[in-house]
C-alpha cells in the first residue's frame, strides 16, 4: 500500500504536477501571446485598415441638340470612359455603336457632388458635324441637354499601387456573399476562425492526390495572412495564423471579417496597378457596381480570387467558366440558390468588358493640380483616404490641345531643320493653356510635347518673356487719354535708361512714321507703343520732360502688372512695355481673361469639388472674379485685338479656316527665342507658347510658330465656337469720324469711318480739316 | 463795302440758312436713351405689368425693336441648366446652384439669367462681393429688357442693404 502510494505520489510529483504546471505555463503563454496579438490587431485596425487611392476626375461633358461637335473626339472620349463598341444597338450598360449618322450609347448611371444621373440607352443623331437630336432609345423622349460622366484622369497611388474602392458588405445582395463563401469558406458561419471540418477534408484530398493541392484556410485565416503574416509556408507561421484567426473571431463579427476580406483581396492587375477589393474587381471585369453583379458574375469573380492569372476571364475563359459552374453547384448544394436561378446562371455566358489598361491623362495638369491641393491635403491623405477630386478639365479640349501642340511643333521642325534636335530632352518645346474666360475654368493644360521625356510643366511654371503679347496691358495704361483713332508717333525716339540711351525699334524696317492706336496694336508697332506709354505728346519737350513722362508711364505700368497678377515687380524698367518681364503662360492666359470677361479677372480654377469616400463633399471651389478694368475698356480692347486678327499680325488665322470673330495677339521676343499667340472669343481663350528650354532661337514669329497651333486647336473644338461676339456694354460709343482728323465727321469729309470710343475719350469737336464755308455759319 | 452792307449780307445769309443747323454726331449706342425706358416697380418684386391705360400707372414698356428670337441651341441648353439651378436655389443649395450656373456660363456666357441667379446664390452664401460682381455682370447682359433691369436693380438694392 505504501509502495502503491509512493508510486502514485512519485507519479504525481514527477509527471502530473509538472505536466499541469507545463500546461498552465503553455496556456498562460498562449493567452499572453493572444493578448499581444489582440493588441497588434487593435493597433492595425485602430485607424483605416487599408489605403484607398484618391481619384481625379475630369469635368462632365454636356451634349445638346444643335451643338456642333467633333465626332472623332467624342467617340475617343466614350472609349476612354470605357464604352465598348458592339455591332448593333447596345443592350447593356457600357456598350456603344457608332454609325455614319448616329452614336448609340447605353450610358451608365453616375453621381457627382451636384446630382446623379440614371443609366439609359441614348441615340445621338448627327448630321454634318451637328447633333440633330438626343433621344432615349427606348422611349424616344428628348434628353437634351445630356451630361456625360466625368473621366478618371489619375489615381493617387500609395507605394503599393493598388486600385481599390471601399465596399460596404451591407450593399451586397446575399448571393454575392454566398458565391464568395462557396468558393472560399463554406463553413464560414459555423467555425470560430479555424475549420476542423475543412482541415479534415483537405487532409483527405491531399492524401488521395499524394501532394498538397488543397488548403484549409478559412476566410478569417486569409484575413490574418493579409494583414499580419508573410506568405512563407512554415509551421510556426501557420500556428500564428490560426491564433490570429481565433483572436479576430473574438474581436469582430462575421460580417466585419467578411467585409475586410472583400476589401483586401487581390483580384488581378490593371497595368501596373493591382486590382484590390470586390468593388474594384466588379468595375474592372464587368463594368458594374458590386451590388449589380449577377449570380454568374459573382461566382466567376469568386473563382478569380484563387488565381487571378490562371483563371483570368481574358486568358482562360473556359477554365474560369468550368470552375464558376462548380461554385454554382456548391451554392445550390448549400441551399443558397433555387433551381431556376441556378439554371439561369449556369447557362450565362462569361461576358467580361474589354480589357483597359490604366492610362493617366492630362499629366501636366494633374501635376499642377497636385501642387494646388497638396496645400489642403498631404500626399499621405491623398493616397489613402479615397477622395474623389472633380476638376474643370474638358478631356476633349485636353486631347485637342495635346495633339495641336505635338503636330504643330513637328510641322515647325519639318519646315525648318535648324529647329531639329537629336536629344529628346532638348527638342523644341511648347505649352498650351485653355480657359473659359468668364469662369476661369482651366479646360486644358499641355505643359510640354511629351510628359514621358520632360515633366517640367511649361504652362504653369516656365517664366518667359511675353514680347508683344504683353502690349495690350501697356495700352491699357493709356486708354484714359487716347482713343483707338489717336495718332501716335511711330518715329524712333531715344530714351535714357540708367544713363544709357535706349531706342526701341520696330520689327519692320518700313513701318509708317505715324499710326493710330488701333493700328499700333494690330500691327504690333514697338515704337508707337513705347511712345504711347511714355511720351504721348513729346513734340517740343525737353529731355527732362521725357524722363518725367517715362517715370509716370512706368508707375502706371507697375500698377497694371500688379492689378493683373503678373509676377510682382519692384523697380519697373522701360522694356517692360515691350514684354521683357518674364511671366508664365498661365499668368498671361488669366490676364487676357479679363478682356474676354467684361473686365473681371477670374481665379484660374482647376478643382470644382472634393468628395470623401462616403460621398460627403468636403471642399467646394467656385469661380471667383475681381474687377480690374471697366467692361467698356475690356470691350474696346477686345475690339482692337479683333483688328489684330482681321488686319494685323494675326490675319493669317483666316488662312487656317478661322472665319468667326476672334481677338488675338502675337508675341515674339528678341531674336525670336519665344513665340506666342493668345486668342479668344466669349467662349474660350487659349495661350500657345513655343520655344526651347535652353533659350535657343525659334527662328519664327508668334504668327508663324504659335498661331497655327492655336488655329489647329480651335478648328478641332467646334463645340466651343458660337460665332458670337461680345455684348457691347455701357460706356462705349460709336461715332462717325473723319479718318484724317480723327474728329467727328462733317459732310465734306471724304474718308469717314464708324469708330469706337470709350465715352470719356470720344471726340467732341467736329473735323477741323474739312470745314466748308457754310460751316462758318453753323 | 461799307460795314452796314457787310452786316446786312451776313444777316441775310444767316437767315437763308437758318434751318440748316449742324447735324448731331451719329452716336450708335445699344443702351437706352433717357426717355426710352422708365421702369417703375409695379409691386414688390413682381415683374412689370403692361400699360392698362390707367393714368396712375406710370409704366412705360417700350415695344421691342425686333420680334423675339427663339433661343439658340446653346441658349436652350443653358436655360435647361438655369432651370435646374433655380430648383437648387429653392432647395437652399447655393453651392450646387453656383456649380450648375458656372456650367451654364461655359455653354452660353451672355445670358442675364446666369449672372442674376449667380448673384442670388452668392447672396445666399453671404459673399456679397461676388454677389455684387455678378449683379454688375447681369446689368451688361439684360438686353434692354425692363423686367430684367428692374429685377437687377432690386437685387442690387438688396445687396447694398445687406452690406
Amino acid at each position: 500500500m505504501a509502495k502503491k502510494t509512493g508510486l502514485k505520489g512519485r507519479l504525481k510529483r514527477r509527471i502530473i504536477i509538472p505536466g499541469l504546471l507545463l500546461s498552465a505555463v503553455v496556456i498562460v503563454s498562449v493567452l499572453l501571446y493572444m493578448l499581444n496579438l489582440s493588441g497588434q490587431i487593435d493597433e492595425r485596425f485602430s485607424d483605416r485598415p487599408w489605403d484607398i487611392p484618391s481619384r481625379v476626375y475630369s469635368d462632365t461633358t454636356f451634349l445638346y441638340d444643335g451643338q456642333h461637335i467633333n465626332k472623332n473626339l467624342l467617340v475617343s472620349k466614350l472609349h476612354r470612359l470605357g464604352y465598348r463598341d458592339v455591332s448593333q444597338s447596345p443592350e447593356r450598360r457600357g456598350e456603344m455603336h457608332v454609325t455614319g449618322e448616329a452614336i448609340f450609347v447605353y450610358l451608365r448611371d453616375f453621381h457627382t457632388p451636384t446630382y446623379s444621373q440614371e443609366s439609359r440607352s441614348v441615340k445621338l443623331s448627327i448630321s454634318e458635324g451637328q447633333i440633330e437630336s438626343i433621344k432615349n432609345s427606348a422611349t424616344g423622349e428628348s434628353l437634351t441637354p445630356l451630361e456625360l460622366e466625368p473621366e478618371e484622369l489619375m489615381l493617387y497611388f500609395g507605394p503599393r499601387w493598388e486600385r481599390r474602392q471601399y465596399l460596404s458588405i451591407r450593399t451586397l445582395p446575399p448571393y454575392v456573399v454566398h458565391a464568395i463563401l462557396a468558393a472560399e469558406d463554406g463553413d464560414f458561419y459555423e467555425h470560430q476562425g479555424i475549420s476542423f471540418k475543412g482541415i479534415a477534408r483537405a487532409f483527405i484530398q491531399n492524401l488521395k492526390a499524394g501532394k498538397i493541392n488543397q488548403g484549409a484556410s478559412t476566410v478569417t485565416q486569409q484575413v490574418a495572412r493579409m494583414f499580419f503574416l508573410t506568405k512563407d509556408v512554415t509551421i510556426r507561421r501557420k500556428i500564428r495564423e490560426q491564433l490570429i484567426a481565433i483572436v479576430l473571431e473574438l474581436k469582430f463579427s462575421k460580417e466585419e471579417i467578411l467585409e475586410i476580406f472583400l476589401n483586401e483581396t487581390n483580384w488581378g492587375q490593371q497595368g501596373s496597378a493591382a486590382i484590390v477589393g470586390l468593388a474594384e474587381a466588379a468595375r474592372f471585369y464587368f463594368d458594374k457596381k458590386a451590388s449589380d453583379l449577377s449570380v454568374a458574375e459573382a461566382a466567376a469573380l469568386a473563382v478569380v480570387i484563387r488565381n487571378s492569372s490562371y483563371y483570368s476571364p481574358y486568358r482562360n475563359p473556359d477554365k474560369l467558366v468550368k470552375m464558376r459552374n462548380l461554385v454554382l453547384d456548391s451554392m445550390k448544394e448549400e441551399g443558397w440558390l433555387d433551381e431556376n436561378t441556378y439554371e439561369t446562371a449556369l447557362a450565362s455566358p462569361l461576358e467580361p468588358v474589354q480589357y483597359t489598361n490604366h492610362v493617366r491623362q492630362a499629366r501636366y495638369f494633374t501635376d499642377y493640380l497636385t501642387g494646388q491641393i497638396s496645400e489642403l491635403y498631404p500626399m499621405d491623405t491623398l493616397t489613402s483616404e479615397g477622395f474623389s477630386i472633380y476638376t474643370t478639365i474638358d478631356t476633349q479640349v485636353q486631347q485637342a490641345a495635346e495633339e495641336a501642340l505635338r503636330n504643330g511643333l513637328r510641322d515647325l521642325e519639318t519646315k525648318n531643320p535648324k529647329l531639329q534636335r537629336k536629344d529628346p530632352g532638348e527638342k523644341l518645346q511648347g505649352a498650351v493653356i485653355v480657359m473659359q474666360p468668364k469662369t476661369g475654368y482651366i479646360l486644358a493644360m499641355a505643359g510640354g510635347r511629351n510628359y514621358g521625356v520632360s515633366q517640367f510643366n511649361r504652362a504653369a511654371n516656365a517664366y518667359r518673356q511675353p514680347g508683344s503679347a504683353f502690349k495690350p496691358f501697356a495700352f491699357l495704361t493709356a486708354m484714359d487719354r487716347f482713343s483707338p483713332v489717336s495718332k501716335l508717333s511711330n518715329f524712333p525716339q531715344s530714351y535714357t535708361v540708367e544713363g544709357e540711351p535706349w531706342t526701341p525699334k520696330n520689327y519692320e524696317m518700313d513701318a509708317p512714321e505715324e499710326v493710330t492706336m488701333r493700328e499700333a496694336l494690330a500691327y504690333s508697332q514697338n515704337i508707337a507703343t513705347v511712345n504711347l506709354v511714355f511720351a504721348d505728346d513729346l513734340d517740343g519737350k525737353d529731355a527732362a520732360s521725357v524722363d518725367l513722362a517715362m517715370a509716370a508711364g512706368l508707375e502706371k505700368l507697375k500698377k497694371t502688372v500688379h492689378d493683373f497678377h503678373f509676377a510682382p515687380i519692384e523697380n519697373p524698367y522701360p522694356s517692360m512695355v515691350l514684354g521683357a518681364q518674364e511671366i508664365t503662360p498661365l499668368m498671361l492666359a488669366r490676364a487676357y481673361c479679363a478682356f474676354a470677361a467684361d473686365g473681371r479677372l477670374p481665379y484660374p480654377l482647376s478643382v470644382s469639388s472634393i468628395v470623401d469616400e462616403k460621398g460627403k463633399v468636403i471642399e467646394r471651389r467656385h469661380s471667383q472674379k475681381e474687377s480690374v478694368i471697366s467692361p467698356a475698356k475690356a470691350y474696346l480692347m477686345s475690339d482692337m485685338l479683333k483688328s489684330a486678327v482681321e488686319i494685323g499680325t494675326g490675319k493669317s488665322l483666316k488662312n487656317y479656316g478661322i472665319d468667326w470673330p476672334a481677338a488675338g495677339k502675337t508675341g515674339t521676343t528678341n531674336e525670336a527665342r519665344d513665340a506666342w499667340f493668345v486668342g479668344y472669343t466669349p467662349n474660350i481663350l487659349a495661350v500657345v507658347w513655343v520655344g526651347f528650354d535652353n533659350n535657343d532661337r525659334v527662328y519664327a514669329t508668334g504668327s508663324r510658330a504659335a498661331l497655327p497651333i492655336w488655329a489647329r486647336l480651335m478648328k478641332s473644338l467646334p463645340q466651343y465656337v458660337s460665332g458670337k461676339w461680345f455684348e457691347k456694354p455701357s460706356g462705349i460709343e460709336t461715332v462717325k469720324i473723319c479718318k484724317e482728323s480723327g474728329l467727328i465727321a462733317r459732310d465734306g469729309c471724304k474718308e469717314t469711318e464708324d469708330a469706337m470710343f470709350l465715352t470719356e475719350t470720344a471726340p467732341e469737336k467736329k473735323c477741323d480739316i474739312h470745314k466748308s464755308w457754310l460751316d462758318l455759319f453753323r | 463795302m461799307s460795314q452796314t452792307f457787310k452786316k446786312i449780307l451776313v444777316i441775310s445769309i444767316c437767315l437763308l440758312f437758318a434751318g440748316c443747323s449742324a447735324k448731331k454726331p451719329e452716336y450708335i449706342s445699344r443702351l437706352p436713351q433717357q426717355d426710352e425706358v422708365l421702369p417703375v416697380p409695379g409691386d414688390e418684386g413682381g415683374p412689370l405689368q403692361p400699360d392698362t391705360g390707367d393714368e396712375n400707372n406710370m409704366l412705360y414698356v417700350p415695344e421691342p425693336d425686333n420680334a423675339i428670337q427663339p433661343p439658340s441651341p446653346r441658349e436652350q441648353a443653358s436655360l435647361s441648366l438655369i432651370e435646374k439651378a433655380i430648383s437648387f436655389l429653392d432647395e437652399n443649395r447655393p453651392d450646387d446652384t453656383i456649380r450648375v450656373l458656372e456650367q451654364a456660363v461655359n455653354i452660353s456666357p451672355d445670358m442675364v439669367e446666369n449672372y442674376y441667379y449667380l448673384a442670388e446664390a452668392w447672396i445666399m452664401k453671404g459673399n456679397l462681393s461676388q454677389a455684387r460682381e455678378n449683379n454688375d455682370l447681369a446689368l451688361i447682359y439684360y438686353g434692354n429688357d425692363p423686367d430684367w433691369l428692374y429685377r437687377i436693380e432690386e437685387q442690387k438694392g438688396r445687396i447694398d442693404g445687406l452690406d
